[in-house]
């Protein structure tokens, strides 16, 4: 939940953003994607702020949850946009997706009376979990190439 | 002319009796997805405005709207979407809120009439759901939602305090 939170936060404010987007397809799919985003946020910021409240155990596990998501949140804030769609006005300044919400999740976990880890020292963009992830995800294309079997 | 402007009229007729694959009680035109229907010969265009992104009646009312537009003798049907302007539980006719709400399902409130929608920061306050929806079986307002996502996108899932019944209500949106 904390982690749907946080992602459902940061893709809200990017689907805002990309709705002023000079691309008119991908403005019509971010306005319609808005009020639905907005139904994640609602639904998993609610259940963040009864689980901090709700018993020892589930409180343990929510703040263990924020924990564990808030490096990668972190990271969010070093999101590349392309420069030349950035320049077209084709996507927002990720600067801009990124400040609202960190500001937004800081009233949840102030709200939930949790407390945001202080920032972590960027790690390094890959890990040697990279190596199997990227194994299982390619092993149907490349046991059929061009998807025929 | 007359022949034109009847075959016109018989398209729109077929695309407007297509019920929705997951509220069959509803065609596509009473749930507000059915846009123009154009005819220029043998070809027709129906434009949709699909509800939720990634609902998966979408597909299902693409194959439906082309099996009885070619069934009722149109042998060129091409579906087109149009996302922009958005589809809202706005556009669920009347006739349309009567039908859900004649099978147990709770029809939606208006859009613009719900309560903290848009503007302001996110909705921290826990308390009463953002609104109270009547049962569409006693008409109680007595009800509480149990979850806010149903058996499908567009709904959620309430009980009624009065007369005890769980039932679904397509959400504002």
């Amino acid at each position: 939940m904390v982690r749907l939170a946080a992602f459902a936060t940061w893709r809200l404010e990017q689907f805002e953003g990309l709705r002023g987007s000079v691309d008119p397809v991908l403005a019509a799919v971010a306005e319609r994607a808005v009020p639905e985003l907005r139904y994640h946020q609602d639904h998993a910021v609610r259940w963040v702020l009864v689980l901090a409240g709700g018993t020892e155990e589930s409180r343990r596990r929510t703040v263990e949850g924020v924990r564990t998501v808030w490096p990668a949140v972190c990271e969010l804030e070093r999101t590349v946009a392309d420069p030349a769609l950035l320049a077209a006005g084709a996507v927002p300044d990720p600067r801009s997706v990124w400040r609202p919400t960190e500001e937004r999740l800081r009233e949840v976990l102030a709200a939930a009376d949790l407390e945001a880890p202080t920032a972590t020292e960027p790690g390094s963009d890959v890990s040697s979990l990279l190596g199997p992830l990227l194994e299982e995800l390619q092993a149907v294309a490349r046991a059929h190439p061009r998807g025929r079997w | 002319v007359s022949a034109v402007v009847e075959r016109g009229e018989r398209a729109r007729q077929v695309a407007g009796s297509v019920v929705d694959p997951e509220l069959p009680m509803l065609t596509l035109e009473d749930l507000g997805v059915l846009g123009d229907v154009e005819v220029m010969g043998d070809r027709v265009v129906v434009w949709i405005t699909p509800t939720y992104t990634g609902c998966p009646a979408v597909a299902t009312m693409r194959a439906d709207l082309r099996l009885a537009l070619t069934a009722a003798g149109f042998a060129d049907v091409d579906v087109r979407t149009r996302l922009s302007p958005p589809w809202s539980s706005d556009l669920i006719t009347e006739r349309g809120r009567a039908l859900l709400a004649a099978h147990g399902i709770a029809p939606p409130g208006r859009v613009d009439a719900e309560p903290g929608r848009g503007t302001g920061p996110v909705d921290v306050v826990l308390g009463a759901p953002v609104r109270a929806a009547a049962c569409p079986r006693c008409g109680s307002v007595r009800t509480r939602e149990i979850s806010r996502f149903g058996p499908t996108a567009c709904t959620s899932m309430h009980v009624c305090a009065s007369c005890a019944e769980p039932f679904e209500k397509v959400k504002e949106r």
